[in-house]
């Protein structure tokens, strides 16, 4: 009998080919941490010495799958774990599509990679057959140009790939990696450690099967999601399934939580440019589903007109409206898709990109950095003609890319003259497509985000807005601070579980129920477990062992903040005048801190780490 | 005669794979997706996603290629179906169809896989989120 | 004329109802549906419909179903036909 594990960890030395073994996965561990986010903290926490350099050899870049990745449970992604060259914190990202499904049937629940090669490579895993092969001639390629390269090369059209693109190669701080096709794991610079490692691609091919505990019961688990999504309860589904996540952009917009202008404003009237009907009459084609998705809310189509004309793009997913559109105030759809899919080429986070390039209108419009400082181009907020270019000087650090390769927070440092005062990143991760005035619980999520300004770890706007009860707590009132650390915690506990089973978000909002998680992890591991025991017990470890891991790195209470922009009035929308004072950030930190067993400075005490199984962890 | 078969829509299909994820778990014993009796092909940097199977021919290529008589064909059903005691593994049947991933060889068994329409009741069909596969049923009472 | 609305997540288990017919004058808006529905449930629906702090009625909230491929929310002043399908979502997350 199964229970959904591959049962192998694969580990490769770039540095030397011979260092290539396998692990047998050993089931105390994964039943401790169950994979996806929880294997990747552990993993990561016992093999990175602290304040290693991102870019060393010693930093492993690791492709974790889980439990439920490759089995019928819906929509299961796989994530790619290092430490962040962008915010030397610990970082996870995700992906959709079949990458990780194809390394659970070449037989590995996560691939651990360390070392450097001397020259570019790409690693080929065809079940146990594994080799460091030459990329010396892939080097330059974008993300799109290399999936039938490479495919043809390993003669092998069914072949998964993974890889990334100029940004990569040229270390740029935000890099993607890029899985086929049109996924992205983009948050974080996974594709910058990769490219540090001189790894251009990782090709496999798996075939062998997963084998789960009941199969049955999973099945009838699946065909219940269906009639929960399609029918019943939450109708959001056929909304996200119809719309994909831009038919969210109308609700951002007219509550005032999306970033216009580098977030001075949270709402403008470009946005409906951009929704989900913006995008269906401009370039959608057909639904897109990841990989055993009933939901598919991505879309797929061609640019019909105008300069862009005849691009294959996919959805320009909510954040990248959100940045890309209306944070650079860019309102032509068929620029904003052509944009994204840019980044996607180059390999570049597009969230990321999206807000430096915001930044640079914002720079450029308070004369801070001039035409001559752009090599001549006017890069006036909407201006998204010069915004491809400057996207291609980023990703190839020509002129100023050079300095907005590094990240907003490193751009601003380096060109002074109060630009950090409207650098919105916190920890030196760029701030997402939530701007957070008017919704302190957000600010309160993106304050203590393990991997630094990230809505995937909490993201609280809907309970907020609506003032509704998370399960098994109490409503709150929008715009106060009382009760968020409460749901910010439920929130960090709940992603922290279910990523570590991989669950896609966007998914979850789709009507599956929580207690559905639970059945399918039960069904597929044949292990018991309900939601709340699946919280309780690994969400909260998990979280802690991220801190941990940050922690040693040298992060702390001061780090826990939001930028200087979030601390000035919200000029318009619902909650106009709503500002974060040091009063209630220091007062949701204190309160959000001792509910969660650490000390006054952001640390989980001895006591909290050992009641949380984490001895090993509790004298560092 | 009967003839019915599962037949494939790319206009509605999204790429999910569920098809063939039910496919090899009632064939195979287990999520086995690249040996399934149906197969999602990707056309046009994505663009569209491609189901296609065996379509249960009136006169089988397959069949005829089968020198060990491994493949028969159920007249009164309409469905082309494999003996696996009497399959080789030799692949002339995958050589002999034209219709891209229609016959699989599963290494482990060895043995050719084709879809069989789950003798009238096809897991692929039941469980496609889209209708992006049918049972199609031609002629017979 | 006459519009079908569907209950989701919060409101179905608030009202414990999954659908209703509303009847509104000839050339009725979203807004005039809003104030029919506070009218006839009451303060929960109201809470959830208009914005607290505001009084503003949230427009984006109302969709049509039943029609593929076609999901965009509805404006405030959006004018209704008869017959119309309409649902009211829950609150949106992620992205």
């Amino acid at each position: 009998m199964g229970n959904g594990y591959a049962g192998k960890i694969l580990k490769i030395d770039l540095s030397r080919k011979d260092e290539i073994s396998t692990d047998p996965l050993d089931m105390k561990f994964a039943k401790k941490f169950l994979g996806g986010k929880g294997f990747g903290a552990k993993l990561l926490y016992d093999l990175l010495p602290p304040k290693t350099d991102p870019y060393s050899p010693k930093n492993p870049i690791m492709y974790v799958t889980g439990p439920l990745t490759g089995t019928l449970a819906p929509c299961i992604r796989y994530c790619l774990v290092t430490k962040s060259p962008l915010t030397n914190t610990f970082n996870d990202t995700y992906a959709g599509g079949d990458f990780g499904q194809e390394l659970k049937y070449a037989g590995y629940d996560v691939v651990i990679i360390s070392g450097k090669a001397k020259k570019p490579v790409y690693l080929q895993i065809f079940d146990d057959d594994i080799q460091i092969k030459d990329a010396q001639h892939l080097w330059g390629l974008n993300t799109y140009e290399i999936y039938d390269v490479l495919k043809s090369e390993v003669n092998e059209k069914t072949a998964k790939v993974s890889c990334i693109g100029p940004a990569g190669e040229n270390l740029v701080k935000f890099a993607l990696v890029d899985c086929d096709l049109h996924r992205q794991a983009g948050r974080g610079g996974a594709g910058a450690v990769m490219g540090s490692k001189n790894l251009k691609a990782v090709v496999v091919r798996g075939t062998n099967g997963i084998s789960v505990a009941d199969y049955d019961r999973l099945e009838k688990e699946v065909q219940k999601i269906s009639h929960d999504m399609g029918i019943t309860d939450k109708f959001f589904a056929p909304k996200l399934q119809a719309g994909g996540t831009p038919a969210i952009v109308d609700f951002s917009n007219e509550e005032a939580v999306l970033p216009y202008k580098n977030f001075q404003d949270q709402t403008s009237d470009i946005a409906e440019n951009l929704n989900d009907k913006g995008q269906r009459k401009s370039f959608w084609l057909r639904e897109y589903g990841c990989f055993a998705c009933p939901l598919h809310c991505s879309k797929i189509g061609m640019i019909k007109k105008g300069p862009y004309k005849g691009t294959v793009c996919d959805t320009v997913e909510y954040e990248n409206v959100g940045l890309l559109g209306t944070n650079c105030a860019v309102g032509n759809v068929d620029a904003l898709a052509y944009s994204q899919n840019l980044c996607d080429r180059l390999g570049l986070d597009a969230i990321t990109t999206g807000n430096i390039v915001g930044f640079t209108m914002e720079c450029f419009e308070k004369g801070i950095i001039t035409k001559k400082d752009l090599g001549g181009l006017d890069l006036s907020f909407g201006n998204w003609k010069n915004m491809m270019e400057l996207i291609n000087m980023i990703a190839y650090r020509k002129g100023i890319g050079n300095i907005l390769a590094e990240g907003v927070m490193r751009a601003a440092k380096k060109i002074g003259k109060g630009t950090e005062n409207f650098a919105i990143h916190i920890k030196g991760l760029e701030s997402p497509a939530w701007a957070p005035r008017g919704t302190p619980g957000v600010g309160l999520a993106l304050m203590t985000a393990d991997r630094g300004g990230c809505h995937q770890r909490s993201n609280p706007v809907g309970l907020e807005v609506f003032g509704l009860a998370w399960p098994g707590g109490y409503p709150t009132e929008r715009v106060s601070i009382k009760g968020k650390p409460d749901l910010v915690i439920w929130e960090q506990h709940h992603y922290a579980a279910l990523y570590s089973l991989l669950m896609c978000e966007i998914f979850s909002h789709a009507g599956i129920t929580n207690e559905s998680y639970a059945s399918l992890f039960s069904a597929v591991t044949g292990w018991d477990a309900t939601y709340s025991s699946l919280l309780s017990e690994y969400g909260e470890r998990i979280w802690n062992i991220t801190r941990m891991f940050n922690w040693r790195e040298g992060f702390q209470r001061e780090h826990d903040t939001v930028p200087p922009r979030f601390k000035e009035p919200l000029p318009s929308g619902p909650a106009k005048g709503h500002k974060f004072t040091d009063e209630d950030i220091n007062k949701m930190l204190d309160e959000y801190y001792s509910k969660r067993g650490w000390d006054e400075q952001g640390k989980p005490t001895k006591e909290k780490l050992i009641e949380l199984g984490l001895d090993s962890m509790a004298s560092d | 005669m009967v003839r019915q078969r599962v037949e494939g829509f790319f206009d509605l299909c999204t790429g999910c794979r569920i098809c063939e994820l039910v496919c090899s778990q009632k064939k195979l014993g287990m999520y086995k997706p690249r040996y399934a009796a149906i197969e999602i092909e990707l056309k046009s940097e994505g663009m569209a996603a491609i189901p296609s199977l065996c379509v249960q021919c009136e006169d089988p290529h397959c069949m005829k290629s089968c020198i060990y008589g491994a493949i028969e064909k159920d007249e009164k059903m309409g469905i082309v179906r494999i003996i696996r005691e009497k399959c080789t593994g030799c692949e002339m049947c995958i050589k002999a169809c034209p219709i891209n991933g229609a016959i699989k060889i599963d290494p482990a068994s060895n043995k050719a896989l084709k879809c069989d329409i789950c003798d009238g009741d096809p897991a692929c069909v039941k469980f496609c989120p889209t209708e992006a596969v049918k049972l199609i049923k031609i002629g017979g009472q | 004329m006459k519009v079908k609305i569907f209950f989701f997540s919060p409101l179905r288990q608030i009202l414990g109802l999954k659908e209703t017919d509303i009847e509104l004058p000839e050339g009725a808006t979203v807004a005039n549906l809003f104030e029919e529905l506070s009218t006839r449930f009451g303060e929960p629906v109201k809470k959830y419909i208009f914005d607290g702090m505001t009084g503003r009625p949230r427009g984006y909230l109302l969709y049509q179903v039943g029609k593929k491929n076609q999901s965009t929310s509805y404006k405030i002043d959006t004018k209704l036909k008869d017959g119309e399908k309409l649902a009211i979502m829950s609150p949106p997350m992620g992205g």
